[in-house]
């Protein structure tokens, strides 16, 4: 292949022009010929320099030539390319990195044969139903009693696509642009790109880096465009109240519906259009973090209240730094931890819960005693529930009256207590126990994040119910024929099974994948309301 | 093998925004859903965040899997792909580092040789490049056959090509006299 014919197949194929025949003469010649490589990788160049995204130094080809704009910050405001916003600073260092992504994009491009044909704008729509998972720009990095009108959302989700009411409390979110914002109910939302929020109502405060200049808060009366700050917005509920901008530190523009832009400095505000003094009483990330530190040590402050608590049978914090677990209720029960590690707890502290992933793994303890009812929870954090039974707590071995807490492979909670001993020989269809299934409360999205688990077995009302964050998700009568005259416990492990076989040095695999915290045991069948409480106050 | 935490994921993932954006529009480029494309790698990234070992190349394994979802994407727009042998995918993937270097000198060059070509010719790359109009459409601005606009375009990249290439040889050899 001479040098002009092969320039011309290489157009060919980076315009999505060339024939399955050519092409593969083309590849033949690119795979032996590193002469031809280099010509190859020099049109590669030219074709991604060319095809810089809103290139302005192109757009504005014939009237200059000294345009100083960046293209690659481009991308962070794509809607405000018609308004153009000041103080955008050029950087010109990520050059490099933005071609050579656009160079490793098209080498791949040649690799996939481009055709301007495909265009489709209905494709995103068919991806969002095809693969039914939730999309976003942001995640929520911290709550504090935040209250959401439908999907509860938690910490360490993304936060999905469309309108969103907090409806109490305060959430911290950070963009993917590295904009963080802390949002105070009552507030009506959306995230509409890593650069754009849209209030409809409610307070706003955002902390925008450098890198996230032109971060855009869009509201009903006009938009403020940030210029590198920590500003706060206030939008009302209703159409007559004003929306006030406050400006905490650096510069923002207002660009209100209704007038010219304004440029805010610190210590500046709007309200409406009338130029006001910058308030203070914003809450920020800074603040918010001393909230849930706060939070925290409320909370700590209610358990050492747990050693004067009837009710509970054993309470252990789940110390991630000892091998000795302590109880706190008022028995002082001693257990000990096997091959489990520290793991982060749900504040955010290191070793404060106990990671029970390394085979092997699980806190032993021993609990004497008789119980007409129970309460069984604790704060998880579930990696994957890969294995057949997950374990929660369970008693060693399959005993009479004792209790097994697990977590099916298909995200189902799992209660029982064995109520008949099987008689020899046992018959077909002999039923030892009845199964409390949950629904599915578990699938991979909530991979990591922290949730409450609880399960109440009520031989008083009859019934066993499953709790998900202090949300009752089911109820189940206990069939008659089911019901014992008392639970007990004995030798149990929390996150792992202890088979009864204690001579045969194989074993199966029922660690729990992932971290438990704060596990505690009741006497009795706590109320929804008790258990509501309890979350609401040890959750972060 | 250590776990991320969020706040590291949530990190990395701010840092790489712009890269993945470019990246995923330039394996779709001119596709009006790219950006839901990229985006839907945050989410797939998102989920995948577990798989994500602490220290290892965040960029290289975001790529890894934004390059996965264009493919799936591509499979669900069930259209003709022509796709290079391994082989030499393997090879391009060794030599485009360092092919990637003189992107800012080659940059500056372009700029420079634009301004020598014909306003027309000026305008008919703009048009190609930067408003993406179609050459039909242009073809019936300027009364001439997409075929023939099509050798133009060609004829343009190579004057382009030979320009920077003249460009960058003058550059390099001015920088190394200088350092001398």
């Amino acid at each position: 292949m001479n040098h002009d014919d092969l320039m011309q197949q290489i157009d060919l194929l980076l315009e999505g022009d060339i024939s399955e025949a050519a092409f593969l003469e083309l590849e033949a010649e690119l795979t032996v010929n590193p002469a031809a490589r280099k010509a190859y990788y020099q049109r590669l160049k030219l074709h991604t320099l060319l095809t810089t995204p809103a290139d302005s130094d192109l757009a504005d080809l014939p009237l200059s030539g000294s345009n100083e704009k960046n293209p690659a910050t481009e991308w962070q405001n794509p809607k405000h390319n018609e308004t153009e916003v000041s103080g955008r600073k050029k950087s010109f260092k990520t050059l490099p990195l933005v071609s050579l992504m656009g160079l490793m994009g098209l080498l791949l491009l040649g690799f996939m044969i481009f055709n301007p044909s495909i265009s489709d704008p209905s494709a995103p729509n068919h991806l969002v139903k095809a693969e039914p998972i939730a999309t976003g720009y942001a995640v929520i990095t911290g709550q504090s009693d935040a209250q959401w009108k439908g999907k509860r959302l938690q910490d360490g989700d993304l936060v999905p696509a469309g309108n969103l009411q907090l409806e109490a409390g305060a959430v911290k979110i950070e963009l993917f642009s590295g904009v963080t914002v802390v949002l105070e109910g009552e507030a009506n939302f959306a995230i509409a790109s890593p650069m754009e929020l849209i209030l409809e109502s409610g307070r706003l405060r955002a902390q925008v880096p450098e890198a996230a200049q032109g971060f855009t808060v869009r509201t009903a009366t006009g938009d403020v465009v940030d210029l590198g700050t920590d500003f706060a917005v206030v939008a009302g509920a209703t159409a007559s109240e004003q929306t006030e901008v406050h400006v905490l530190s650096g510069e923002v523009e207002w660009h209100g519906n209704e007038s010219t832009m304004q440029t805010l400095h610190t210590g500046e505000g709007l309200k409406g259009e009338q130029r006001i003094t910058a308030g203070k009483a914003f809450l920020g990330p800074d603040e918010f973090a001393q909230l849930q530190a706060e939070k925290q040590t409320r909370w700590k402050t209610m358990l050492k209240q747990l050693e004067n608590e009837e009710r509970l049978i054993a309470f252990f914090p789940m110390d991630g730094a000892s091998r000795d677990q302590t109880d706190l209720s008022m028995h002082t029960r001693q257990g000990a931890l096997v091959a489990a590690t520290g793991s982060t707890d749900r504040w955010g502290s290191t070793n404060g819960a106990v990671d029970f992933s390394p085979t092997g793994s699980r806190a032993r303890l021993r609990i004497s005693g008789k119980y007409q009812s129970m309460t069984l929870m604790c704060w998880v954090q579930i990696n994957s529930l890969d294995r057949w039974y997950n374990s929660l707590f369970l008693t060693d071995g399959h005993e009479l009256h004792e209790p097994h807490w697990q977590i099916m492979n298909d995200g189902r909670l799992f209660f029982s207590v064995k109520a008949h001993e099987p008689p020899v020989p046992t018959p077909q269809n002999f039923k030892d126990k009845h199964i409390f299934y949950s629904p599915v409360m578990w699938d991979r999205s909530k991979a990591g994040k922290w949730m409450h688990i609880a399960t109440t077995f009520d031989q008083q009302a009859g019934e066993v119910a499953h709790f998900i964050d202090g949300v009752e998700i089911s109820r189940e009568a206990i069939p008659d024929d089911m019901r014992v005259t008392h639970a007990h416990i004995g030798n149990a492990s929390i996150g792992n099974w202890n088979e009864p076989k204690r001579d045969d040095p194989k074993f199966v695999v029922r660690n729990l994948n992932g971290s438990i915290d704060e596990f505690a045991i009741w006497n009795v069948a706590l109320s929804p309301e008790d258990i509501a409480e309890w979350v609401k106050n040890s959750a972060p | 093998m250590a776990k991320a935490s969020d706040q590291e994921i949530v990190e990395h993932l701010t840092e790489i925004q712009m890269a993945l954006r470019l990246y995923v529009q330039s394996l779709l480029p001119g596709d009006a859903s790219a950006q839901d494309v990229a985006q839907l790698a945050n989410t797939v990234l998102w989920k995948k965040r577990r798989q994500f070992e602490s220290g290892t190349n965040f960029k290289a394994w975001a790529f890894s899997i934004a390059r996965f979802e264009v493919l799936s994407y591509r499979k669900k727009q069930a259209r003709d792909r022509l796709v290079f042998s391994n082989d030499l995918q393997n090879i391009m993937v060794e030599e485009l580092p360092e092919e990637a270097e003189d992107l800012q000198l080659r940059h500056l060059a372009l700029k420079t040789c634009l301004e020598k070509l014909r306003p027309q010719d000026q305008e008919l790359i703009h048009h190609r490049y930067t408003l993406r109009t179609p050459l039909a459409e242009v073809s019936e601005q300027v009364d001439r056959s997409v075929g023939s606009i099509k050798v133009t375009l060609h004829r343009l990249r190579n004057t382009l090509q030979t320009c920077i290439e003249a460009q960058v040889k003058a550059t390099k050899t001015l920088a190394e006299g200088g350092q001398a």
